[in-house]
Order: C-alpha cells, then sequence, then structure tokens
C-alpha cells in the first residue's frame, strides 16, 4: 500500500478534516472488547491503543504485516458494483487545490531520522558505581535532550521559496515534556492550530511556551 | 514451428542429429503452434470474462464439499492465520462455495483431484498416474544469436543417466528468446540427483552451450508433469464434479516437510536435492524450510521416499507469478 500524495499520508486525514469526522492514523490492528471499537496505532514511541469519540472515521492503517483479507462473498458482491469515476472537472474542483500545486505541504529532502542514543543493559553490583553509572546517564541525557532543543531551526533547502500562503496545519506529538522526533501528520485537533497557526494571517504564530501552557 | 529436429546427445560434446525419417510422427510437431502457458490463461480469462465468466483469484480451494453422494461445492481455504496457526487480526473463514457443478481445473497433481478420485474410486482399475518433472529456464538471446523463431530442437541422452526417463529440448519464445527445458521421471533412483543442477550440466554441453551463447536467463520454473497416459486417466466425472487434467492451475500451493531419518538411510536429505526451489535445506540434520522459495511443482510431495511431507493450500495469492513461462 503506497499513498498517492508524496507518501505524505496526508489525504486521508485531510479528507476527514474537510467531511468534519474523527480520524485515526497508522493504526495496525483493531479489537472489539464488549462492542466497542478499540485501534491499536503506532506512536513515535512504541504503540496506544485508542477509541474513536465518535462515528464515522477515517481510519488509516499502517504498512504492516497483516494485510486485511476480504471474504470470497464481500469480494463477488464488489465485483457486482457498478463504479462511478468522477473526474476534478465533474466535481468542480479548483485546479489550484489539486496535486502538488494544491498540496499543503512540499516534501524537501526525505531521511531517517538519527538515532539519539543507545540503549545498553548494564548488570553492575557494586552499589556506589551503580549510583555512579546513573549519574552519569541522567546527565548524558540531560545534555542530548538540550542539544535537541537547541537545534538549529529548519532551513528551507535548495534555495526554494515557499510558494503557498495560507494555512498550515502541524500535528506535534510530545511526550513527557520533549517534542517527538517523529511528527509527521496532519491534527487530530485542528481547531485549534487553525486558530493560531496561520502564516500570512492576522495572529502572530504561537510560541512553543504557549503551546505547552497551553496543553 | 517450422523446424523440428531431434539430436541424440552423447557425451558432454557429441551431438548425432536423428534423420527426420526416424523420428515418429506423432513425436513431430513441425507446423504445430507453441504457445505460453502463462499467456494463454491471462488470454483464455479475458476471453472467459467477456463471455460473463467472473473469475476471482487469491482465493485457494482447500477441500471438497461432499453431501449425500455428491460434490456440492469447494470449501475455500482460511486467510490470516499465523504461523503456529493462530488466527491474526486479518483472519478471514473459509467460506463454502456451493454450485449444481463443480469444475476442477487444477492443473498437474491437484490435491482436490486426488481426494475425489479417492472419495469417489475414480480412478478403479486404471493405472497409477506417474509423473515426471520438467525444469525450465527462459533465455533472452544475444543481438548476436542466430537460433532463430518457430525452431524446436529435442534431445535426449546426456545428461540423463541410462535409467532415468526423460530428455530436453530447447525452443524459440519468439524471435528473441529460447525455453530451454529439461524433463525427468520422478522414479529415479539417486537419493542426490539436484533437477537444477541437472539443467545446468545439460546447458554445459558443447551443442547447446553454443546455442545459447551470450544469452540471459530471464525466468525458470518447474512443473510436475503426469506421464501415466491414457490407460491412468482416471473416470473425469463424479457426482457434481467433473474433472479435467491437465488445466492451468488457479490454486496456489506450498508445502511444508520433516527429515524421516533420510540421512541415516541414503547418506543425503533426497528433498534437499529433488527440490528445484531450494526450499529444503539442512544444517546438519535440521531442516531449515524456505517455504516462499516454493515453485508449487509438487515434487516433494510426490518424491519424498517416506511420503513424510505433508501439502496443504496455503493462503489464495501466494505462489510463482510465471509470465513467461
Amino acid at each position: 500500500m503506497q499513498s498517492v500524495d508524496g507518501d505524505t499520508a496526508q489525504v486521508p486525514p485531510q479528507i476527514a478534516e474537510e467531511l468534519g469526522i474523527t480520524h485515526i492514523a497508522y493504526a495496525t490492528s483493531f479489537d472489539f472488547p464488549e462492542g466497542q471499537l478499540q485501534i491499536r496505532r503506532i506512536t513515535s514511541r512504541g504503540a496506544e491503543i485508542v477509541a474513536p469519540q465518535s462515528y464515522p472515521c477515517v481510519i488509516t492503517v499502517a504498512k504492516w504485516t497483516e494485510p486485511p483479507n476480504a471474504l470470497f462473498s464481500r469480494t463477488r458482491w464488489a465485483y457486482g458494483q457498478i463504479l462511478f469515476q468522477w473526474s476534478a472537472a465533474d466535481i468542480g474542483a479548483d485546479d489550484a487545490r489539486l496535486g502538488l500545486p494544491g498540496s499543503r505541504t512540499m516534501v524537501n529532502r526525505i531521511f531517517s531520522p538519527k538515532e539519539l542514543s543507545r540503549r545498553t543493559c548494564v548488570f553492575e553490583k557494586d552499589m556506589t558505581r551503580l549510583v555512579g553509572l546513573l549519574a552519569e546517564a541522567y546527565a548524558r541525557k540531560s545534555k542530548t535532550a538540550q542539544e535537541v532543543r537547541t537545534e538549529q531551526p529548519y532551513q528551507v533547502l535548495g534555495g526554494k521559496k515557499p510558494h503557498y500562503a495560507g494555512e498550515v496545519w502541524v500535528y506535534i506529538e510530545h511526550n513527557q515534556g520533549e517534542v517527538s522526533a517523529v511528527s509527521p501528520a496532519l491534527p487530530f485537533r485542528p481547531e485549534f492550530w487553525m486558530s493560531c497557526c496561520r502564516i500570512g494571517g492576522n495572529r502572530k504564530p504561537p510560541s512553543w511556551q504557549s503551546y505547552w501552557a497551553a496543553r | 514451428m517450422k523446424t523440428d529436429e531431434m539430436v541424440l546427445l552423447l557425451g558432454d560434446r557429441v551431438a548425432l542429429k536423428v534423420p527426420s525419417f526416424m523420428v515418429p510422427s506423432s513425436m513431430s510437431h513441425k507446423g504445430d503452434y507453441l504457445i505460453s502457458v502463462s499467456e494463454m490463461v491471462n488470454w483464455l480469462g479475458g476471453v472467459a470474462r467477456d463471455l460473463g465468466v467472473e473469475i476471482y483469484t487469491g482465493f485457494a480451494a482447500r477441500e471438497l464439499v461432499v453431501e449425500d453422494g455428491a460434490v456440492r461445492g469447494i470449501k475455500l481455504g482460511e486467510k490470516g492465520l499465523n504461523r503456529e496457526g493462530g488466527r491474526q487480526p486479518n483472519y478471514v473463514p473459509g467460506e463454502v462455495l456451493e454450485a449444481r457443478v463443480t469444475v476442477l481445473g487444477e492443473g498437474s497433481a491437484g490435491l482436490l483431484s486426488e481426494a475425489l478420485v479417492r472419495r469417489f474410486s475414480l480412478g478403479a482399475d486404471r493405472n497409477a498416474q506417474v509423473y515426471s518433472l520438467g525444469v525450465k529456464e527462459i533465455i533472452r538471446l544475444s543481438d548476436q544469436n542466430s537460433f532463430g523463431a518457430n525452431r524446436v530442437i529435442r534431445m535426449v541422452g546426456f545428461p540423463s543417466r541410462p535409467d532415468i526417463f526423460g530428455g530436453g529440448a530447447i525452443y524459440s519464445m519468439g524471435a528473441d528468446s529460447v525455453s530451454i527445458v529439461l524433463v525427468m521421471g520422478l522414479d529415479w533412483r539417486y537419493c542426490d540427483l539436484d533437477p537444477q543442477r541437472e539443467l545446468q550440466i545439460f546447458k554445459s554441453h558443447s551443442f547447446i552451450r553454443k546455442l545459447i551463447a551470450g544469452g540471459e536467463v530471464v525466468a525458470y520454473g518447474a512443473k510436475t508433469i503426469p506421464e501415466g497416459g491414457f490407460y491412468s486417466v482416471p473416470e473425469l466425472t463424479a457426482p457434481g464434479a467433473i474433472h479435467r487434467e491437465d488445466q492451468p492451475s488457479h490454486v496456489t500451493f506450498s508445502e511444508e516437510g520433516k527429515d524421516s531419518g533420510c540421512s541415516q538411510e541414503f547418506g543425503c536429505h533426497p528433498c534437499a536435492a529433488f527440490c528445484p526451489a531450494e526450499v529444503y535445506k539442512f544444517k546438519g540434520d535440521e531442516l531449515i524450510l524456505s517455504p516462499s522459495n516454493c515453485l508449487h511443482c509438487q515434487t516433494c510431495r510426490l518424491k519424498c521416499p517416506h511420503q513424510v511431507i505433508q501439502w496443504r493450500v496455503p493462503e489464495g495469492g501466494d505462489g510463482p507469478s510465471y509470465r513467461l513461462m
């Protein structure tokens, strides 16, 4: 499975937001305990189990080892349906809002995130040395976190100039006060960002401090 | 086919052309058509769809549904099981498809066909079916190669030993490619005979080496071939079912097996040799299975000396994707 939006995986969330319905991304499995739909989804720190707050909802699945299987009866039913193919002209879409020109994001480069730290198991029986190791690890972790926070601001590469002025929706995951290294999707709470993140709009973008305060 | 020749290979260098008057007319294919089975199936599928036939791929027929002494349909295999047989989140059960008439077109050594023959004793008073194994490569020839189109050369002798039934052939696949195939009866008695290795030895004969010089292998495959002839054909109908032999299979297969003390008995592991796809490998006496290598030729099920290799139909959609064979 591969999205047709330049691998930014934004089309399903965007459609969900346009339709004003709930959306859950990166689903890997689901369950129905006591009739309640529960979705297991990938997060940057592992996985979490969530449930949609309202229906209908859009659930997008991650590329995973368990592709969905169709029943024969449903496959036969699907083949019997009449499909209508609508073009952009059929729905009267604005060309400026289609394809790359209409995309609200632009892929500058694709890279693998740096590994921030390598976890190791240390079996130390000497209590004094164990305390020393803990102190050393704590200092190293604090330094690493500080380095992450003080990274240079993002620069548009290749001398490209932004060609879009309008709303920019950003989805930020955070964990225990740290911004996640991987925040790839559109927001689950668009109303918050729509109200305060406008480039060229009337309101100033919020500072990080105000974001944390708002949380 | 405009040119059909038969050649006797002696040793790894000598090739003697058999005069055409000595070749029985029933063995000559001059004037016949040579068709890629894969391409013919695709074409035939389009014709069938145009006639209103519904074709659904990716569903494996697991077993026959027999009620009141007649075939009522088939049961599909489950999907979404893990290696241990547990149900994954994408599990779907096997559905039963009922039909007034069930036509089995599984190809060589079809599991349901064999079950049907057993269930309704369709093979009574007939010879047991015997099989050979064909291993094949498609080779794209170099620009300088002059093998040409519409040509087939059939060969007997090298590399097979005299007690192994079979022979080889090389034939045009259009103007720029050839198929080279080696067929061996599955009743060979050499525990370490490797069909793929035999094919490579076959290609090393000086006569063949010149024919394919500069070529590039673009595809390979393997398939069993029923060799029992007319007297091994079972009755082709049973209540509620029609069995058509030698149809290209839409059902895919996989296999898994285990060692049964072969190394002590034979001094080697025959399945590691006779499987043309290296599904069975051994680290000492430990079996390492690679089912994803499987070409679904079913040689292992037929050739295993202890018949301990168990076959079951995998989930639909698995299997080799032959495009040129």
